[in-house]
């Protein structure tokens, strides 16, 4: 028999067996799809890390001066670089974008009172292009250009009382309301935001009846809409409540290589809560406009910075840096467009940053790995499973086809062919089913803030958690092939048993 | 001006240090207010900062002296004997009992520290000099060296107050270099007799960082010289430091021995 | 047909019934031959189901286990069970101020007798946690953090993974001693070695400089990055002597005798103590709390894996039931009832589920409790990067009988759920039609 039949046969008994065969089919076709689903998931959790790294800190790129990047913990602002804007340009023509930055370290006082800061004077434009967390504002905006505005982490604002309280007791409030002077309109309008309640302090298990009861205490309701938060948000900024100064000493190196410090006292205001997926941005770290810094009012800067950000224009939020945003691919591109770097400027890669978090994260890898190979087990022993019920109870057909004058050959062909027809349609079933489950895991993401809220209760830390999944196509395919292959394979063990039974026994065979 | 040229630095390494920051004082105005009644017109603002500056000339000094730190309502004292010779050597040992021992010596442009809790001698040294002393805004490396104000500021007359009932001249002070710790300086010198009765350091913004004040000087010799003043800082709460010095004595010698390591671990 | 064998030599169900007997039994023993009968897919099913309650074992005992990594590092180290600090302290945290000691500096030795008189309280040990300015130039700063050593470890392990003082060479200091104890990435940094002196500046409670040369005595691995790189270990009277601290402390850490009752027990004691003091418990702490959230990550990758294991569980059944239709008509030729017929394969499919889950409850508990002896090393899985976060190097799986309980429970449960459906389906199949196919 030439093989096209064999194929006809194996067609043949697929539509003859239907139910049998769709029960197989999705079999396979779900244990593909969650695989692909789950390493997706998976990948994306060990990307995640690096992904807030990249989007929220760093971007995929440095320039900074090598003198700065061998001292960068302890913020050496004495080792900048002027001259950054046709660098900017240049790297802008090369298709990156990139955010000038001058990172210092001081101390905010707020009217309650101060803690130790670290500062980004930015760009506010070039920085919403190269990095995201201004899109993670609890409350507030961004800062703009030409203003003393800035926007601080979610941490330090708690600690300076520079956020919109969910809880304030009652002589604060009144204190508050005092001190802002209020509109009587805008007064009641701020108490009306807020519920007295006797609440319970969380027990052992937030079970009822454990804790204590606190009285005194007023919460923020929990139907507030973001239009109200908003208007106290200004009142609060009008009033100002949110009026801040920053201490600093600027360090200056003088020609002879000593180091001046110069005391500095800049007033601001904070106009925005910072509260996103990485933890670095909502501590004790604030951004405020490079362009106000410059000046007398700043830090004397001129024209200094301590680093530009680097990120392809074209670069995705759910990916990491691609080989084009390499220090070397940037130094390349900025070649090509007719620039060249000063000597004493480098470029570093966001690796470089965290150079012990990616050799822990290599070995993290590991893990996740690990749990692929479980899940794979997992999967494909239920593929195992049907494609073995599926051809043992096929016994007596393989006895009468043998009967028939079939040669042994030919029958397993026939049966390899069948069994990897059904691998083949549920891995492509499942392909597409994983993959259009991934479509908005990896676009939009669960934002599981809320709900982890919800499971975990009220710790009073507000944790913004978003996660997303990645693409991994290797595994896309790769699941596919190996489902027709598993299937094709585990098909030959039952068969070859039922070849060695006489014909006639295999006819009997229950 | 032979041996005596910024004693500032090498005098007291710790409390009195931020004491000669600001050293006042005449020497020059004693003429004009023991000439009485007369009316010196009005001075020229490098004159008048002159006179601040002529009172650190100086070739020793030893005094007793007390700092009493007051923050959030909380008062601490310490207690401390200092002895200084020219710019290069100079010993402070602590009296109260929760700093008793504890000894500083300034010797060829080192800085030594002998604590009683180890009962050992520590070298200061590398980046530590650097780090702020007992939390005030000079470091230990600025007990070092230090310039005079006049060689540091260009002085402004920007005309006369009554500051506690006394006449004085207003000097504004601008950096003469972008480096200057404080960039701008305001200060209240007795029209009499020279003193400096108020001075306020501003940061680079023009924002109000610290304030000085004159409560009392001593006639030691022809100087007026401030043995009692009081310090704050306005970003912190609630603080402020008062400085008393006791038995000055200017100019007299000190045995070598002083400034010797045997003294330091006695 | 081997049904039938099984039936004959009950006896006829049908004659059962017609003398009332119950049946239920029979079903269950007929349905315990029918897997004796078909071994082959018996034993797929049994590891099917065996496989899923593995991994819900596996997996909760993980996160468990990572829970209660963290919360003993936060217990040991950071706040105790509950910690006792004075408002100024509170609001300056950030600093490690030693000027705003605990009720104005009252004795502590007063202090921890009243509170250790509490019911319910273990212990009250005083602590004290400050910076210093090292001499050295690679290694600048540090934590200076004085304990008492010797009560301290009376309590607790400090090397939470090997359970023990987590000295890896020379000793702890001794009460009242002039040394102190680093940890071995400090040292390893810094390049100090046991014997050598450690000179550091402090600021004491009156804002005066203080410098200490401790010899340095011992060199420590709690395998709790934070301290293990940053941290001088002195005793607490000599850092609460140089400090000038007189008899008062710092911090208090409370120890109670159950760490989940912490709140019941913040009233009692903020009643001997005045309004000057702040009591936080260990829930408070932010990473306790950031890790309860991230555990829905985990929880959703459970869940999966849990979908993917019933489903290996559901599409058996589904297989089994469908190619036993022809039995389905022979069982009701033989007069067995619908119900009858459903029992028979639901219990079938209930003896699957308990063997599996058996078998993977036992496969579960023993890696388990292998995971619970053995440390896996957590490097790999928190990052090193993550220095801030207090999780030991190690995770060690814990080992309950509660888990391995839940784990058994759900495979069963899991399965007979699945099973219901296509038992039930084997109700609607004509006898007649069945017998056809």
């Amino acid at each position: 028999m030439i093989r096209r039949e064999l194929i006809g046969i194996a067609f043949r008994n697929l539509s003859r067996h239907r139910v049998k065969t769709i029960i197989t089919v999705t079999g396979v076709a779900v244990s593909v799809a969650l695989y692909i689903f789950m390493d997706a998931w998976l990948l994306g959790m060990n990307l995640d890390s690096k992904r807030n790294i990249v989007s929220y800190e760093i971007g995929a790129a440095k320039i900074q001066t090598q003198a700065y990047f061998e001292k960068k913990d302890d913020l050496p602002m004495y080792e900048s670089f002027s001259n950054w804007k046709p660098i900017v340009q240049a790297l802008e023509e090369g298709g990156y974008v990139a955010a000038p930055r001058m990172v210092f370290s001081g101390t905010l006082y707020s009217r309650s009172g101060s803690a130790p800061m670290v500062f980004h004077g930015v760009d506010p434009k070039a920085e919403r292009k190269v990095l995201r967390y201004s899109n993670y504002l609890e409350v507030g905006r961004f800062p703009q250009g030409g203003t003393f505005e800035m926007a601080v982490g979610l941490l330090a604002a708690e600690k300076l009382k520079l956020h919109i309280p969910q809880k304030i007791t009652v002589k604060e409030l009144e204190e508050k309301l005092l001190r802002m002077a209020l509109h009587p309109d805008e007064e009641a309008f701020v108490r009306r935001l807020y519920e007295h309640k006797l609440y319970r302090t969380s027990g052992e298990t937030g079970k009822r009846g454990e804790g204590q009861l606190v009285e005194g205490v007023y919460f923020l309701r929990r139907d507030v809409s973001r239009e109200e938060l908003n208007r106290f948000w200004d009142l609060l900024l009008s009033s100002g409540e949110n009026d801040v100064r920053i201490s600093t000493v600027i360090d200056i190196k003088e020609e002879s290589g000593k180091i001046r410090h110069v005391y500095q006292v800049m007033e601001g205001k904070v106009v925005g809560i910072i509260n996103s997926p990485n933890p670095k941005t909502n501590g004790n770290v604030a951004y405020l406009p490079l362009d106000v810094l410059s000046g007398e009012a700043g830090l004397l800067l001129e024209d200094q910075v301590t680093e530009i950000l680097v990120r392809g224009a074209s670069a995705k939020d759910g990916s990491l840096p691609k080989p084009d945003e390499t220090p070397e691919a940037i130094v390349e591109s900025l070649k090509r467009v007719g620039y060249s770097l000063p000597p004493t400027l480098r470029v570093y890669s966001w690796m470089d940053y965290v150079k012990d978090y990616i050799a822990a994260s290599r070995q993290d890898d590991v893990t996740t790995r690990i749990m692929i190979l479980l899940l794979f087990i997992l999967s494909f022993l239920g593929i195992a499973n049907t494609m073995l019920m599926a051809i043992l109870e096929r016994t007596r057909e393989i006895g009468m086809m043998r009967a028939l004058g079939m040669t042994d050959g030919e029958l397993i062909l026939s049966y390899l062919f069948e069994a990897g027809m059904i691998g083949l349609i549920g891995g492509i079933v499942g392909m597409v089913l994983g993959s259009v489950a991934n479509i908005p895991m990896v676009n939009y993401g669960v934002d599981y803030s809320s709900m982890a809220r919800e499971l975990s209760g009220d710790f009073g830390y507000r944790i913004t958690a978003l996660f997303r999944s990645a693409w991994n196509p290797g595994t896309i395919i790769g699941s596919g092939i190996v489902a027709t292959l598993i299937s094709a394979l585990l098909s030959i063990p039952p068969i070859l048993r039922a070849l060695k039974m006489p014909v006639t026994e295999s006819l009997r065979f229950e | 001006m032979t041996k005596g040229t910024q004693v500032r630095g090498g005098l007291v390494l710790f409390a009195a240090l931020l004491v000669t920051s600001f050293l006042p004082t005449p020497g020059i105005a004693q003429a004009q207010d023991s000439s009485g009644g007369v009316h010196p017109g009005v001075p020229s603002a490098v004159e008048l900062l002159a006179r601040v500056d002529a009172n650190e000339v100086y070739d020793s000094i030893t005094y007793e002296g007390e700092m009493v730190i007051e923050y959030q309502g909380k008062r601490f004292l310490k207690v401390f004997k200092a002895a200084g010779r020219g710019n290069t050597d100079s010993f402070v040992e602590f009296l109260n009992p929760e700093d008793r021992g504890t000894r500083y010596l300034k010797k060829e442009g080192r800085l030594y520290v002998y604590s009683p809790d180890t009962e050992s001698i520590m070298l200061i040294s590398g980046h530590l000099l650097k780090e702020s002393m007992m939390g005030s805004d000079l470091s230990y490396e600025d007990t070092i060296d230090n310039d005079t104000l006049s060689a540091r500021y260009t002085p402004v007359l920007a005309g006369s107050e009554e500051v506690k009932g006394r006449r004085s001249w207003v000097l504004e002070l601008t950096a003469r270099k972008r480096t200057e710790s404080y960039p701008k300086r305001k200060l209240w010198i007795d029209a009499g007799t020279g003193e400096l009765l108020r001075m306020e350091m501003y940061a680079l913004s023009g924002a109000k960082l610290k304030e000085y004040e004159l409560i009392r000087s001593e006639r030691i010799g022809n100087r007026y010289f401030p043995v009692e003043f009081v310090m704050r800082d306005l970003l912190r709460k609630d603080s402020r430091t008062f400085f008393r010095m006791r038995n000055v004595v200017l100019d007299a010698r000190i045995p070598d021995s002083v400034f010797s390591m045997r003294n330091l671990r006695k | 047909m081997e049904v039938m064998k099984g039936l004959e030599s009950k006896g006829s169900p049908i004659g059962r019934k017609a003398r009332g007997g119950s049946g239920s039994l029979d079903l269950l023993l007929i349905a315990y031959r029918n897997l004796n009968r078909n071994r082959r897919r018996t034993i797929l099913c049994v590891v099917a189901v065996a496989l899923a309650v593995f991994f819900n074992i596996f997996m909760q005992s993980w996160i468990e286990g990572m829970y209660k990594s963290i919360e003993e590092v936060v217990q040991t180290f950071e706040t105790g069970h509950l910690q006792l600090v004075s408002k100024g302290f509170e609001e300056e945290k950030e600093y490690l101020p030693v000027q705003f000691p605990l009720e104005d500096g009252k004795a502590v030795e007063d202090l921890v007798s009243r509170i250790e008189t509490l019911p319910g309280v273990k212990a009250a040990l005083p602590r004290i946690v400050t910076y210093a300015s090292l001499f050295d130039s690679v290694v600048k700063h540090a934590i200076v953090w004085g304990i008492e050593g010797e009560r301290e470890l009376s309590l607790h392990p400090l090397n939470l993974t090997e359970r023990g003082s987590g000295m890896v060479e020379g000793r702890f200091p001794r009460k009242g001693e002039n040394a102190c104890a680093v940890g071995v990435g400090f040292a390893g940094k810094a390049g100090i070695r046991v014997g050598d002196r450690l000179p550091f500046k402090m600021v004491s409670a009156q804002f005066s400089d203080k410098f200490w040369n401790p010899e340095v005595v011992g060199i420590f691995k709690f395998d709790y990055r934070k301290y293990d790189e940053g941290v001088i270990l002195v005793p607490f009277d000599r850092l609460q002597r140089i400090l000038v601290l007189g008899e008062g402390t710092q911090q208090l850490f409370i120890y109670l005798e159950d760490a989940a009752y912490v709140e019941e027990m913040k009233q009692p004691i903020q009643a001997l103590l005045g309004e000057g003091s702040v009591i936080h418990s260990w829930k408070e702490n932010y990473w306790v709390a950031y890790l309860r959230n991230s555990t829905f990550l985990f929880v959703i990758i459970f869940s999966v894996f849990q979908i993917v294991a019933s489903f290996l569980i559901i599409n058996t059944i589904v297989m089994v039931i469908h190619e036993r239709i022809k039995e389905i008509g022979m069982m009701g030729a033989l007069g067995m009832t619908r119900g009858e017929i459903v029992q028979v394969f639901f219990f079938e499919a209930v003896l699957l589920s308990v063997f599996g889950a058996f078998a993977g409850s036992l496969l579960g508990g023993i890696v388990t409790w292998i995971g619970s002896l053995f440390p896996l090393d957590m490097e790999m899985f928190t990052g090193g990067g993550m220095k801030d976060f207090p999780i030991s190097g190690t995770l060690i799986l814990t080992f309950s009988v509660q888990i391995l309980g839940k784990g058994f429970l759900f495979g069963v449960v899991v399965s007979a759920l699945c099973t219901l459906f296509p038992s039930l389906k084997s109700a609607f199949i004509e006898p007649v039609e069945a017998l056809r196919r």
